[in-house]
């Protein structure tokens, strides 16, 4: 071993990996106990979900020089997304938030690389997710987080997870193997005010029933909904529901003609700066998490939940231990097996490769494959090749209907391509 | 008055308990198996809104958590749908309850918020 290049490696100031300008840009961070700008830089990092969460954590990680940042995002810009997603300034509304984020980092900080995908994450080749350091989830949907758990479980990297709710976050970090996956505590989706058709002809049941009400009464008018930034329109089905609500709930308040906006154009109410809150904790688990991947001590992570309240500026920890019985990670989980094949061969030629391996099956009804690393799940043909049914390089194929020590068991294939 | 009310409603359940051991006699359950709806003392802790709030309330460990969680909701003023309760670690569904996630007398269970925009 050349001792003169480990001791530039071990330099940050020396570090043969950065470029004069890079020092200059990066000289304070230089100075940092215990920081290791190299390791940062020969990192790549998957940000799923460029929104209020993510296009924060995108800006810290690229300014604070990590080498590769994948952004995933299925969404396009709309005008309502900047008053917190500063990398949209000058964008046009309609484009593609992924590309956007990606031209606009490349301004901030040009020593890095962008990749973006203007895509489902399930879509995104699973090569990706094979080979990044850990994945930072900014998503706004439980199903979206739980197809990310599954990719972390699987090829074992930790997932950095926020997300916010009005003047409150939470920031929880994946750490395989030691703290709860997403699925030993099943999140659940946010119960939204709808109202069930049954409900249309009675009376109101809830006050918040009358201005559903008072939309529906516009919209049997109209055949559409009423047009939030027009206030004759609000009113409208505001004065319909407003009426109800004297009738039905006379000890009730009224409503007011912004609550009426915020029932008919339903979104998440958020602010920059609990975004940016969450998004700075997710940025500094990940950096020191990237550290600890290269090999180098910096701090440690907190394996726990951790909520802010905004509204009294306080933080609470949960811890998070494994389930045991979980589905994804624990006992009651598909097994993993890793099958390297030319991608030319057959899924049929795979039978004999998972009976070696102590499987059994029922030779009058053979097992069935299923491809889930795609949007829409659909079951695979045994006699085509990998190649004909475009399975990808670390592609992950859920197999049924086979028997381990007259038990069954399903599995999940991880299909390694051979010479790829 | 109220008193002998009340007296008069235990004996209407010491009757129900009787009849059913005497239905399964066979059974080696003994008569002073604890009815099923234990009522225990559960400290209930806000981590959203305006002002931190602990509350300590008794109640049934087979109500559903729905009810617990609207009644929570009254008691804290904060809509059922902007929190789920936690114990454990462990996020309570609104169809089960404190029974299956093993809420005991004296627990700390956390109102956390719903917290999935991104």
């Amino acid at each position: 071993m050349n001792q003169n290049t480990k001791k530039s490696d071990n330099s940050n100031f020396f570090s043969e990996a950065l470029s004069s300008e890079e020092r200059v840009r990066f000289d304070r961070q230089l100075r940092l106990p215990g920081w290791n700008q190299k390791a940062l830089k020969d990192s790549t990092v998957l940000i799923v979900g460029v929104g209020g969460l993510g296009t924060e954590v995108a800006k810290n990680l690229a300014m604070a020089g990590v080498g590769v940042i994948h952004l995933i995002d299925v969404d396009i810009i709309e005008h309502s997304n900047l008053n917190r997603q500063i990398l949209f300034y000058d964008a046009e509304e309609g484009e593609p938030k992924s590309k956007v984020a990606a031209r606009t980092l490349k301004k901030i900080n040009p020593f890095s690389k962008y990749i973006w995908h203007y895509s489902n994450l399930e879509d995104v080749d699973p090569e990706i997710y094979a080979t990044a350091d850990l994945y930072i989830a900014g998503l706004d949907s439980v199903t979206a987080r739980n197809e990310l758990i599954r990719r972390a479980v699987h090829f074992k990297k930790p997932m950095i997870d926020g997300g916010t709710a009005t003047y409150y976050g939470h920031v929880y970090t994946y750490l395989p193997d030691e703290n709860s996956c997403l699925q030993c505590d099943p999140q659940r989706e946010r119960e939204r005010e709808t109202l069930a058709a049954c409900t249309l002809v009675g009376i109101p049941r809830k006050r918040s029933h009358c201005l559903l009400k008072g939309q529906l009464f516009f919209e049997s008018k109209h055949n559409r909904p009423p047009d939030t930034t027009v206030v004759d329109e609000v009113k409208i089905a505001l004065d319909y529901a407003n009426n109800l609500v004297k009738e039905h709930f006379p000890d009730s308040g009224l409503f007011t003609l912004d609550e009426a906006v915020k029932m008919i154009d339903q979104h998440d109410p958020t602010v920059i700066s609990i975004n940016a809150v969450i998004a700075s904790i997710q940025t500094q688990e990940a950096l020191k998490l990237l550290h600890h991947i290269k090999g180098i001590k910096l701090g440690t992570v907190n394996p726990e939940y951790l909520i802010y309240n905004g509204l009294v500026g306080k933080f609470f920890y949960i811890e998070k231990p494994p389930n045991k019985e979980c589905h994804l990670c624990g006992s009651n989980a598909p097994i993993i097996e890793t099958i390297e094949l030319p991608e030319t061969s057959t899924l049929d030629m795979i039978l004999p490769i998972i009976k070696n391996r102590g499987y059994t099956f029922d030779p009058e009804l053979l097992p069935s494959f299923w491809l889930m690393d795609r949007k829409e799940m659909k079951e695979a043909k045994k006699g085509f090749t990998l190649k004909e049914q475009k399975i990808r390089n670390y592609e992950t194929v859920f197999m049924t209907g086979l028997s381990k020590n007259n038990e069954e068991k399903d599995v999940y294939l991880q299909i390694l391509i051979k010479g790829k | 008055m109220s008193e002998e009310f009340e007296e008069l409603s235990f004996d209407e359940e010491e009757e129900e308990i009787e009849e059913v051991v005497e239905e399964e006699i066979v059974s080696k359950t003994p008569s002073t198996k604890t009815p099923a709806g234990k009522k225990i003392s559960v400290y209930f802790q806000s981590t959203i809104g305006p002002s931190p709030k602990q509350e300590k309330l008794v109640v049934a460990t087979d109500a559903p958590i729905d009810d617990i969680k609207y009644t929570v909701s009254q008691i804290f003023g904060l809509p059922p749908e902007e929190f789920h309760l936690s114990h454990a670690g462990r996020t309570c569904d609104p169809g089960d309850t404190f029974e299956d996630y093993g809420v005991e007398d004296g627990d700390t269970v956390l109102l956390i918020p719903v917290s999935t925009a991104g």
